[in-house]
C-alpha cells in the first residue's frame, strides 16, 4: 500500500501511475486540503486529524511507503513515515526540512549557498498549479532580477539521487509582478547547469532527503548558484508527462513509481547520470488584451513550430480570456526537440506572438 | 553526475587541431556560416570542420525571435541556402505545414528556425560520413601562418589549426551616431540589433526617438509602435525605404551581360545614365509601360502611403528586376577595378538603399496606419545634441533651427560598421570586432585585407592568394550587396567548388 500525502494536482496523476502498475494507494489529506479530500473520488482516502488515528488506519491498510505527492505534503509525510517506521528521509533533519530558519542554519553549516529568508516566489509557485502559493501576486522582486532560475528534479533511493530534469525558467517582470513564461529542460548540460545541480544535490544531502521525489530551485547569478528552496515532493510544472517521456524516456512521476515498485531497475539508472537525449520546453501561454476571446488563430503558428508536441487546456473562443492573475487557467504548450537551442528560439518567438496579442485575439487586442 | 560525450562538442572547450585530410575552420556562426557548412556537407573534399562562434549556430539577431509581425524584406524565393533551383526555404516551410509561396515575406524567426535546422542536418550528414563538425564557442582574434597550416588565435586564449579558413563573420559592430556616443550605456538607450523582447521593455506610451530610417529602424519602430509607444524616426536621408510585395527571381533579361559588355564605361556619368535608362526601360516593359516608381514627395510619410497604396494594387513592376540587378551587381562589379566599383556604388547608393532594401507592403501599411493615428512621425532634421532631460528621459536639440523635443527613450538603429579585417606588419590577419582590434604598434606595414573575385583574401598586388575566403558580409566591398542570404549561398557554393576542385 502506497501512502500519498496531499495528492493534489499532479499528485493524483502519481496515484494513477501507481495504480497503472498494479499498486494500491491511499490518499491522506491534511486538514488544510479538506476541499481536495471532499472532491477526491478515490475509495481509499483519509482526512488527517490526529497522528495516532491516521497511523492506525495506515498500519491496518498495510502501508509500506509514504510519498509526499504535493509540495504541501512533506511535513506530514515525514511525520507519518517516522511513526510508521518506514524508510524515508533522515528523521534527524525533519525540523530542518520543515522550518525555514532551521533550513538556512543547516545549509549554512553544510556550506551550501542559499538565497536566505527573503520573501521570494518560487518558479513552481508561479505556475499557479500550487494551491499553497497562489500563482500571481505582487512579490519581492529580489531573487528574480539577480540571476537565472533553475529547477532540479530528483528521485532518490537510500540517499543516492538521480537527477531527472534540469530546467531553466524564464520569468518576466510584468508591471512589477513575476510572470513565468516557460521552463526549458535542455539537451545540454554545460558548466552552469553542473554548478546548479551540484548546489541542489548538496542541499538534498544537507537536509537529509534520502527517498523518493524532490525538486530544488536554484538561483544562478554573478556570485554563482544559490539554493532557493528544496521540497521533498513530486514536482508540478505542467499537466502532462508525455512530452517528458518523448524527450527523455521517463518522467518525474513514473520514475517515482519505478523507484518504489521496481527499486532494482531504478538502481541501475544511478550509474548512468543525467544524459538528456532531447530538450523539453513547457510554455505557459499568456494572453494579451481584454474581453472575450474572438479567436485563437495564433495556435496555427504554434503548431507548426519545430518541436511542437502538444497544448493542454486550449483557449476556448467566446470565453473570457485568462488574465495574468490566473496562471492556473493558462494553456500550456509543450515542445520536444533534440536541439535545445532551437527550442529556446521557438519559445522566445512564441512569447513574442503572445505579447503582440496574436495568439489569442480579443476585441481590444492590438492588431 | 555524467554527461553524454556526444553532446560535449557544442559546449566544451574542446580545441581540435588540424585533422588529417582537409580541415576547414569556419569563423562565425550566422547564416553565411550555415550556408558554407551546407555546401561543404554536400561535397566530399572536406574531412572535418570547426566552427568558431560564440552564439548558437544559425541563431543570430537578424533572424532572432520576433513573433509573427517582424518580417523578412526578401521573399522566400531568395531567402534560401540553395543559390539555384527551387527555394530551399520554401521546401522547409512546406515541410512544416506552412501554406506558403515563393513570393511571401515570412517572419524572421522562421528563417532562424530554418537556418538552425539546416545546420543540424548538415552537421549530422557530415558526422554520418565520419567527418566531424565541432562548434567552438569562442571568437577568432587573429589568423597567422600560411595555406594548409593556418593558426587561429581565439579570444579565450586557445588556438586551433586549419588547412583552410572561411571567414563568415557577418556585419561589423553597430554604428553609433556621434551625438549618442556618450550615452550608449545609459538606461533609456537601446542600440540595435537587440531581440524584440528588449524593445518590449520600453513602457507603452513612451515617446521614443529612433535614430535611422532604413530597414532596421523601421523594424524597431514597428515593434515599439505596436507595443503602444509613440515613435519619431530621424535620419540623415530623411527618407524611408521603398515598398514592395515580393523579391523573387524572374525571367533573366541579360542585365549582367549588358553591363559586362560596357564594363569599361560603367563608372562614367554617361555609363551610369545608360545603365539607369536601361533599367527603367526594363521595369517599364515588365509593367506594361510603367515602372511603378512613385514620384518623389516632400513628406516621406506621404511618399510611404502612396507607395503602400501602389503596392497594395500590385502595381510595382520595378520590383521584378531587383533580384536580377542584385545578381548583376554581385557578378559584374567584382570584375572591375576597386576605384570604379567605389565610384559606381557612391553614385547609386541612395537608389540601392531605397529599392534593394525596400520594405514589405504589409509593414508599410502598418507604418502608414500608425502615422495617420499620430503615433509615428519623421523628424524634420537631425539631432544636434542629446542630453539627459531635467525630469528624466532625453532632451534632443535638432540641428536645423535649434528647436528641441523631449523623449523617454532613444533607439539607435543606423546600421553596422563594415567589418575591417586587416593584416599587421608580421602578416597576421587581425579580425575585426571584440578583441580583434589592432594591437598597438601593429599598424605599420600592414593594411586592409582584400577580397578577390573568387572570394580569396590577398594582401595586395603581387602577393599570393591565401587559402582564406571571405563570405557574406565580409566579402564587401568587392561584392556590393551582401546582406542577402542568396548572396551568402552563392558565396558558399563558389568556395565549395574551389575546395572540391583543389588538390
Amino acid at each position: 500500500m502506497i501512502v500519498l500525502v496531499d495528492p493534489a494536482g499532479d499528485g493524483l496523476g502519481l496515484s494513477a501511475a501507481f495504480r497503472e502498475e498494479g499498486a494500491e494507494c491511499v490518499h491522506v489529506y491534511s486538514e488544510a486540503r479538506k476541499r481536495a479530500y471532499d472532491e477526491d473520488p478515490a475509495a481509499l482516502r483519509v482526512l488527517h486529524d490526529d497522528l495516532e488515528s491516521t497511523v492506525r488506519i495506515l498500519r491496518d491498510l498495510g502501508a509500506r511507503v509514504v510519498v509526499a505527492a504535493h509540495r504541501g505534503g512533506p511535513a506530514l509525510a515525514d511525520e507519518l513515515a517516522e511513526a510508521l517506521g518506514l524508510d524515508h528521509h533522515d528523521p534527524c533533519r525533519r525540523a530542518a526540512r520543515a522550518d525555514g530558519a532551521q533550513t538556512l542554519s543547516v545549509l549554512r553549516t553544510a556550506g551550501v549557498a542559499h538565497l536566505g529568508l527573503r520573501a521570494t516566489r518560487t518558479v513552481v509557485g508561479l505556475t499557479g498549479l500550487d494551491e499553497d502559493e497562489p500563482g500571481c501576486v505582487p512579490a519581492s522582486l529580489r531573487g528574480w532580477a539577480g540571476g537565472d532560475r533553475y529547477v532540479v528534479s530528483t528521485v532518490s533511493l537510500s540517499g543516492s539521487h538521480l537527477v531527472t530534469e534540469v530546467m531553466s525558467a524564464r520569468v518576466d517582470l510584468v508591471a512589477g509582478v513575476p510572470v513565468l513564461r516557460h521552463l526549458l529542460a535542455s539537451d545540454e548540460a554545460g558548466r552552469r547547469e553542473q554548478e546548479v545541480v551540484s548546489c541542489a544535490l548538496a542541499g538534498l544531502d544537507a537536509l537529509g532527503v534520502r527517498e523518493g521525489p524532490a525538486h530544488t530551485e536554484v538561483l544562478h547569478g554573478a556570485d554563482g548558484p544559490r539554493l532557493v528552496r528544496t521540497s521533498s515532493s513530486l514536482i508540478e510544472v505542467g499537466r502532462r508527462t508525455d512530452p517528458f517521456h518523448a524527450a527523455l524516456g521517463y518522467s518525474h512521476r513514473y520514475l517515482t513509481v519505478e523507484r518504489y515498485l521496481r527499486p532494482r531497475e531504478f538502481e541501475r539508472r544511478l550509474g548512468h547520470g543525467y544524459q538528456p537525449r532531447a530538450a523539453v520546453g513547457v510554455a505557459y501561454l499568456r494572453e494579451r488584451g481584454e474581453g472575450r476571446r474572438r479567436s485563437a488563430d495564433g495556435l496555427r503558428s504554434l503548431r507548426r513550430m519545430p518541436g511542437f508536441h502538444s497544448v493542454v487546456d486550449l483557449p476556448v473562443v467566446g470565453t473570457p480570456q485568462v488574465r495574468q492573475e490566473e496562471p492556473a487557467r493558462q494553456s500550456i504548450a509543450y515542445f520536444v526537440h533534440e536541439d535545445g537551442a532551437l527550442v529556446a528560439h521557438v519559445l522566445a518567438s512564441l512569447h513574442e506572438i503572445e505579447d503582440s496579442g496574436d495568439l489569442v485575439r480579443t476585441p481590444s487586442a492590438i492588431r | 553526475m555524467s554527461y553524454s560525450a556526444s553532446e560535449l562538442p557544442e559546449t566544451s572547450s574542446t580545441r581540435p587541431d588540424a585533422a588529417p585530410g582537409r580541415h576547414v575552420a569556419i569563423v562565425g556562426g550566422g547564416p553565411t556560416a550555415v550556408a558554407a557548412l551546407v555546401q561543404l556537407a554536400s561535397g566530399s573534399a572536406v574531412q572535418s570542420v570547426s566552427i568558431i562562434a560564440p552564439n548558437d549556430i544559425g541563431l543570430t539577431p537578424a533572424f532572432s525571435a520576433g513573433g509573427s509581425r517582424v518580417l523578412c524584406n526578401t521573399s522566400v524565393d531568395v531567402t534560401s541556402l540553395s543559390p539555384d533551383g527551387r527555394s530551399d526555404l520554401l521546401d522547409y516551410l512546406v515541410g512544416r505545414g506552412w501554406p506558403v509561396s515563393s513570393t511571401d515575406f515570412v517572419p524572421r524567426y522562421l528563417v532562424g528556425c530554418y537556418l538552425r535546422e539546416r545546420y543540424l542536418q548538415a552537421r549530422s550528414a557530415m558526422r554520418r560520413t565520419r567527418r566531424p563538425v565541432t562548434h567552438v564557442r569562442d571568437r577568432v582574434v587573429s589568423i597567422s601562418g600560411g595555406p594548409g597550416t593556418y593558426r587561429l588565435v581565439l579570444a579565450g586564449g586557445d588556438e586551433l589549426f586549419a588547412g583552410d579558413v572561411l571567414i563568415c563573420t557577418g556585419g561589423g559592430a553597430p554604428k553609433i551616431p556621434e551625438v549618442l556616443e556618450s550615452h550608449v550605456n545609459s538606461p533609456g538607450v537601446t542600440v540595435m540589433p537587440v531581440a524584440p523582447s528588449r524593445l518590449h521593455e520600453v513602457p507603452p506610451g513612451s515617446r521614443v526617438l529612433v535614430l535611422g530610417s532604413k530597414l532596421g529602424a523601421v523594424d524597431a519602430a514597428l515593434v515599439l509602435l505596436e507595443n503602444g509607444c509613440v515613435v519619431t524616426l530621424s535620419s540623415p536621408s530623411g527618407r524611408l525605404p521603398a515598398v514592395r510585395t515580393r523579391l523573387v527571381r524572374g525571367r533573366a533579361h541579360g542585365v549582367a551581360e549588358q553591363w559586362r559588355a560596357r564594363a569599361a564605361h560603367l563608372a562614367t556619368q554617361e555609363g551610369l545614365r545608360h545603365v539607369t535608362r536601361r533599367l527603367v526601360r526594363l521595369a517599364r516593359s515588365a509593367g506594361a509601360g510603367t515602372a511603378g516608381v512613385e514620384p518623389a514627395r516632400r513628406d516621406p510619410l506621404d511618399q510611404l502611403a502612396a507607395e503602400a497604396a501602389r503596392a497594395a494594387a500590385d502595381d510595382v513592376p520595378w520590383q521584378d528586376i531587383v533580384s536580377e540587378v542584385i545578381d548583376a551587381m554581385n557578378s559584374v562589379l567584382p570584375e572591375i577595378s576597386a576605384d570604379h566599383r567605389q565610384r559606381i556604388m557612391e553614385s547609386c547608393r541612395e537608389s540601392v538603399s531605397r529599392y534593394v532594401s525596400a520594405i514589405p507592403e504589409r509593414n508599410a501599411r502598418r507604418l502608414v496606419s500608425h502615422a495617420r493615428a499620430g503615433r509615428l512621425t519623421l523628424a524634420g532634421g537631425l539631432a544636434r545634441s542629446i542630453s539627459p532631460g531635467p525630469e528624466g528621459g532625453w532632451r534632443v536639440v535638432w540641428a536645423d533651427g535649434g528647436t528641441s523635443a523631449g523623449f523617454d527613450h532613444i533607439v539607435s538603429a543606423v546600421g553596422h560598421r563594415r567589418p575591417q579585417h586587416r593584416f599587421d606588419a608580421s602578416g597576421t590577419i587581425i579580425l575585426d570586432g571584440g578583441a580583434g582590434q589592432p594591437r598597438p604598434g601593429s599598424e605599420a606595414g600592414g593594411g586592409p585585407v582584400r577580397v578577390r573575385r573568387d572570394l580569396r583574401l590577398d594582401r595586395g598586388p603581387g602577393t599570393p592568394a591565401e587559402r582564406i575566403w571571405a563570405l557574406g558580409a565580409t566579402a564587401w566591398p568587392t561584392f556590393p550587396v551582401v546582406n542577402y542570404l542568396r548572396a551568402s549561398a552563392q558565396h558558399a557554393a563558389l568556395v565549395s567548388a574551389q575546395l572540391e576542385g583543389a588538390d
